[in-house]
């Protein structure tokens, strides 16, 4: 039963978004971290490096632990990375598969998500004692050296009344001194105990309960190492994509006790150098599956699904296509653009996006493509997001403009 | 140079510890396939028999958790030369790929043997100064026809990186993608498709893009529903020795500057040479390609390309065209049997290419220089769309200019002139932006010259 107290904790936090926002600033005296910014911060101080203490972030479990289980600290000495198992680093407290976040592990999630597969994910980072984050209001927030951003990819099994969770693999970011996030991939075993370094990454079929109760099994891929910088390198530099202050202006129980903005719990909490502006006078991504406009939800849905290649220097710059939130110029985010390398990503559609006429559009086909050659985004996942494809088709279906001549 | 184990024996040893989730300390030296198998059976087992989490998810394809780099086991010697060694008599051909490239590192060489790899996922190669290399043109086969990830064959990210002596076949993608990198070399490489013109064929065979100091050398692609060579949006680069056949267009050199296109064989694609700028792109500029001693003849083959692309849209039979590009010196070839022209200078007409609906576009091609080229036998049965422009001449003629005019500058500036020294009675002007009152035959206006580009090598 231990597996399961950790994955239905990492659900209960999954339910909490779901359910909306209960409301509440950040709350100083949480109890969680609080950290200093004076120490000069940046280098890992070997094995011994202790992290704030911030024990309640269980809370939402009756944990019975099999007893005391000894809670070494986040093991952050980067040079010895990468170990050979997850369990090495210590970053989650207890049994791994239970998903308690360790002392300065903090949860986190992102407004407007990357489509994988339908996979779910549990993010944290983790910054090395007496470091701090440099905030910035557009690009990817500067983190310290040695900090390390954890995302575990797991699928409910059982889609209909039951839940059955299970993690699939785990991907670590690690910002090295060259001010590259390196990456290492790790596969979790099927008792759910322990997950192993993947240089390769595997392909892995998912056995599920559909909501009808029927049997499904879907192929899912882990991906190799090289692979990462497909998505995370820009202008010859490997970067993190999620902690971005429009990603991150949303609520989350990131403090492990109810929702609160994440800005400000890491205002809060000492987590930034320096003075950041009030998080509602900063830019936001709308939920694409909330209530806000169609452009809204439809542009924040394309930037965390598309941006990260299409924008000067990512690795779908050669098309200029530039699908940042930020680009304001409808040319460049495809309206009547002509596709400068498609071949048969076209379709048979001239144009990127004509404005009223999504079935003329290139943007919804490569997205609704599962063809390796057609299909947007080229990598890592294998199926098309339907959700995304009938936002996208909606948005242009409204889109003011003359069709493209 | 320390001694290396083959990642074959090492994928043996690591494809048990990656399934069972043994230390690495657990695996003995001397693993065989049989080992393989009954690992791989074991996985299931386990994924089986676990009453927490029940029958759930199997591993397929494990990824190694080992290196190559190790001075434990192993039994077959590194080729001389090479830091890791691919067989294609392992049983985990992927794996092992995939790892060697994750393990390279700078100025390592990773060397493949004869034989045929199917993978299927895209190879990815993020490390500067690295080198694959197969056995040979023709015998280390990469068979990407299984490929389920990835839109391309291979992905090069880093600099400088070499890829040589082998064959890439059945991308459903492109076949080998080097994307904003400064120098990768492309030697002795094959890549095609074997369906002949089948529009699902991969679009680009060799498609360095947003780069520099790219060579690409006694390379053969074929089949390609877009281009068999296609250089977009980068500069300095060459392109020599290489055979392009049966691709709709064979040579395609896009958006890019100080290129130099030397001794190539382009035929029986639709279009043999094209020489393009396209809009709506961060690099608006296409200039200075130095075409020379190429052979481009019987470029007749049905255009199969993508409708919707500019590509798609070219008409069949076209020897060298040029398209919204500059300065570009085409000389010295030998262009025969292309049915529709020899060679055709032409601005990006909106009604034939769409609006750009690019402000900073200019449509205009200026300043080109053909000459001294040996251009017979062409224009016997110009396509219909080249009907149009040559006043609906068959046979045609074999060299046309658009007949398309910056006014305020074209004809005032000398450099601006498209100069083309050809046979007066192959030459003819169409009208393709109604600004001249009619075609004509007059060459006159186009007899000049412009300075010849350097025929060095433009790369570093």
């Amino acid at each position: 039963m231990r597996t399961r107290h950790g994955l239905l904790f990492l659900s209960a936090l999954s339910l909490v978004t779901a359910c909306g926002d209960d409301g509440g600033g950040a709350d100083a005296d949480s109890g969680a971290s609080s950290r200093g910014t004076s120490s000069t911060g940046g280098t890992t101080e070997s094995s011994e490096t202790t992290a704030p203490s911030d024990t309640d972030t269980d809370t939402d479990t009756d944990t019975d632990t099999d007893g005391p289980v000894p809670n070494e600290p986040v093991n952050l000495d980067i040079d010895a990375y990468p170990f050979e198992t997850l369990s090495e680093y210590h970053f989650f407290q207890g049994e791994l598969g239970d998903l308690v976040p360790n002392d300065g592990v903090i949860s986190y999630t992102v407004a407007a998500p990357l489509w994988a597969d339908a996979a779910e994910k549990g993010r944290y980072f983790v910054i090395p004692e007496g470091s701090s984050i440099g905030f910035t209001e557009e690009n990817e927030w500067d983190f310290p050296t040695g900090s390390v951003v954890i995302k575990n990819f797991y699928f409910d099994q059982d889609r209909g009344e039951a839940e059955d969770l299970r993690v699939v693999e785990t991907r670590l970011l690690v910002l090295e001194d060259d001010g590259n996030w390196q990456s290492y991939g790790y596969i979790w075993n099927d008792e759910q105990s322990e997950a192993d370094q993947t240089k390769a990454g595997a392909d892995v079929y998912i056995d599920y309960i559909d909501e009808a109760g029927d049997p499904h099994s879907q192929l899912y891929l882990v991906p190799d190492q090289n692979v990462c910088e497909s998505c995370h390198q820009r202008d010859d530099q490997t970067l993190i994509l999620g902690p971005t202050t429009r990603q991150m202006n949303t609520t989350w129980p990131i403090g492990g006790e109810g929702e609160v903005n994440q800005i400000e719990w890491l205002v809060d909490n000492g987590f930034f150098a320096g003075d950041v502006p009030s998080a509602a006078d900063l830019p936001a991504l709308a939920n694409p599956a909330g209530d806000a406009s169609v452009d809204a939800r439809a542009r924040a849905y394309l930037h965390g699904n598309c941006a990260h290649c299409h924008r000067p220097g990512g690795a779908g710059g050669s098309s200029g296509l530039k699908f940042a939130v930020w680009v304001d110029d409808p040319a460049e985010y495809g309206v009547c653009k002509l596709p400068a390398a498609a071949g048969p990503g076209a379709g048979g559609r001239s144009y990127d996006i004509v404005p009223g006429s999504p079935e003329m559009s290139i943007l919804p086909f490569r997205m609704a493509s599962e063809d390796p050659e057609v299909k947007m985004p080229e990598l890592p996942s294998l199926l098309a997001d339907d959700f995304g494809v009938q936002l996208i088709e909606e948005w242009i279906t409204q889109l003011p403009g003359d069709p493209c001549e | 140079m320390t001694t290396r184990t083959s990642v074959l024996t090492l994928s043996l040893l690591a494809l048990p510890m990656a399934l069972a989730g043994c230390p690495a300390d657990d695996v003995s030296g001397d693993a065989t396939e049989s080992d393989t198998e009954a690992t791989t059976s074991t996985a299931s087992t386990t994924s089986g028999t676990d009453p927490t989490t029940g029958p759930t998810t199997s591993v397929a394809e494990s990824g190694s958790t080992s290196v190559a780099d190790t001075s434990t086991g192993g039994s077959v010697e590194l080729p001389e030369g090479c830091d890791y060694f691919v067989s294609a008599e392992s049983e985990t051909v992927q794996e092992d790929m995939l790892t060697a490239l994750v393990d390279v590192e700078p100025m390592e060489v990773v060397c493949v043997s004869e034989g045929t790899f199917a993978f299927t996922r895209q190879l990815t190669m993020p490390t500067d100064d690295v080198t694959l290399r197969g056995a040979g043109q023709d015998t280390t086969i990469f068979d990407f026809s299984g490929q389920k990830s990835g839109g391309n064959g291979i992905l090069i990210e880093g600099d400088r990186n070499t890829i040589e002596t082998l064959t890439v076949v059945e991308t459903p993608g492109d076949g080998i993608r080097a994307n904003d990198v400064n120098g990768v070399v492309f030697r002795n490489v094959t890549v095609g498709w074997a369906a002949e013109a089948d529009p699902t064929n991969g679009a680009y065979a060799l498609y360095p893009v947003q780069s520099e100091n790219v060579v690409i050398d006694g390379c053969v692609v074929y089949g390609a529903a877009d281009a068999g060579v296609y250089l977009g949006q980068s500069g300095k680069s060459l392109i020599e020795n290489s055979e392009a056949y049966g691709n709709v267009i064979g040579i395609e050199v896009e958006n890019s500057t100080d290129v130099v296109v030397r001794n190539n064989n382009a035929h029986d694609n639709t279009n043999g040479i094209l020489i393009i700028t396209l809009p709506g792109l961060d690099t608006l500029d296409g200039k200075r390609a130095n075409v020379h001693g190429n052979t481009i003849v019987n470029n007749n083959t049905v255009n199969f390309g993508d409708p919707g692309t500019t590509v798609g849209i070219l008409p069949p039979g076209a020897g060298v065209l040029m398209v919204a590009t500059d300065t570009n010196e085409v000389w010295d070839n030998t262009i025969t049997g292309n049915d529709s022209f020899g060679v055709a200078v032409v601005a990006f007409l909106p009604s034939l290419f769409g609006d750009p609906n690019d402000p900073d576009f200019d449509i205009y091609s200026e300043g080109n220089y053909v000459h001294d080229n040996v251009i017979s036998d062409n224009a016997t049965t110009p396509d219909q769309l080249v009907l149009v422009l040559n006043g609906n001449q068959t046979p045609g003629p074999e060299v046309i200019a658009g007949g398309c005019f910056n006014v305020d500058l074209d004809q005032k500036d000398p450099a601006l002139a498209n100069c083309l020294t050809v046979d007066a009675e192959q030459f003819f002007m169409a009208d393709g932006c109604q600004q001249q009152g009619g075609t004509n035959t007059d060459i006159a206006p186009f007899t000049c010259t412009q300075p010849a580009l350097p025929t060095e090598s433009p790369v570093d």
